[in-house]
């Protein structure tokens, strides 16, 4: 990580940062780097006991149309990403996963944005009981979840029906995954 | 659109994205100041050649601070064709020029703040510039390096952590036949 000699930041939302950076790169060059500074986010591929994978379907202001995506959420402060997991998985899904296992954590805009996503496939889910913390759906959030056949997903994909990249991304690397 | 957008206010203008806090409501009814990266849309290519291999390049990252492996790509110029940005991107960043562009689909990296369309195309017939074609220049903060894998090193990389960009990892699936790359496994 080079530190950049000077930051100006020109905008600070609740989503994310945006600063111009004075970068000196390691070929000696000096940039402007237009950042998008992010706290990161989770992203869950739920599996349920008979391979399922469960997505969730949301408007996207955004893109103005509704999409199915894997369930995902942006990190909170100083939040652990299991945790962070396993919260999104039970606000989005409704359901409590037991096991959650880490398999990747990747740059969806290397170019100009700091953004990690931490992929997780969470099994051996359950109805939430009493004795879990109570889940809050963000107030813009309007979300249904629904289990998909792997086929069906890759038809959608095909069909262009899901035109979400981390919703490949996270099936890509959970290929192998379909036992619980 | 089903939202009704009452006001929209842009925040920063630069080089390669816009961003817009606009004060919308949403289909449930929840009024919200919505803040949003508007971007021109971009092109990543998966270079294939005849023995099977892919070429990925080596870049700094300034944002995620590191060295990265990625597949060739860059955001549209102005008024460009998605076709001819794929075809440029690639002979400007792997120097080779692609006699086949299959497009595999577009998608969205990251659509919770930002409208960026990444069309994702596989490139084959693999050849070295010659007089007649454009010539290709790289951006001026861009040093890059290209390297040849197999796909089965490919699933090693991103099994041990060494590719981290999402795009590389969701393109590949589309555009190798066999297994998808793994993770959580020794590479074999």
């Amino acid at each position: 990580m080079i530190e950049p000699r000077r930051i100006r930041k020109l905008f600070e939302g609740p989503s994310f940062t945006l600063q111009i950076e004075s970068t000196t790169l390691p070929n000696g060059r000096v940039i402007d780097a237009e950042v998008v500074r992010h706290p990161g986010s989770v992203v869950i591929v739920p599996i349920t006991p008979n391979g399922e994978v469960i997505l969730v379907r949301q408007y996207r202001h955004t893109l103005g149309r509704y999409t199915w995506e894997l369930p995902a959420g942006t990190l909170k402060p100083a939040e652990d990403v299991r945790d962070a997991a396993v919260r999104e998985c039970h606000e989005e899904v409704g359901l409590v996963a037991d096991h959650i296992e880490h398999v990747g954590s990747f740059f969806p805009a290397p170019g100009y944005s700091d953004e990690q996503m931490h992929f997780f496939v969470a099994t051996r889910l359950r109805a939430p009981t009493s004795a879990d913390p109570v889940a809050e759906r963000d107030e813009d959030e309007d979300i249904e979840p629904r289990p998909f056949k792997r086929a069906d997903i890759a038809a959608m994909v095909g069909r262009g029906d899901i035109v979400d990249l981390k919703t490949l991304g996270g099936l890509t690397l959970t290929q192998t995954k379909n036992v619980p | 659109m089903t939202d009704s957008r009452s006001r929209v206010r842009t925040v920063f203008e630069g080089r390669i994205f816009t961003v817009q806090v606009e004060s919308i409501t949403l289909p449930n009814g929840h009024a919200l100041d919505a803040e949003i990266v508007r971007h021109p849309g971009s092109v990543a290519i998966v270079p294939l050649t005849a023995a099977g291999e892919v070429l990925l390049v080596r870049q700094y990252r300034h944002a995620a601070g590191r060295y990265t492996w990625e597949l060739p790509a860059g955001s549209l110029k102005k008024g460009e064709d998605v076709l001819a940005a794929a075809r440029r991107e690639c002979q400007e960043e792997v120097g080779m020029v692609a006699t086949h562009l299959e497009p595999l689909g577009a998608f969205f990296p990251t659509p919770g703040f930002c409208d960026e369309k990444t069309h994702l195309f596989r490139a084959t017939g693999l050849r070295a510039p010659q007089e007649g074609d454009a010539d290709a220049q790289q951006d001026e903060d861009e040093d890059i390096e290209t390297g040849l894998f197999t796909p089965l090193e490919l699933r090693a990389m991103i099994a041990r952590g060494d590719i981290s960009d999402m795009t590389t990892v969701a393109a590949l699936s589309l555009a190798l036949p066999g297994p998808p790359p793994r993770t959580g496994e020794p590479a074999s």
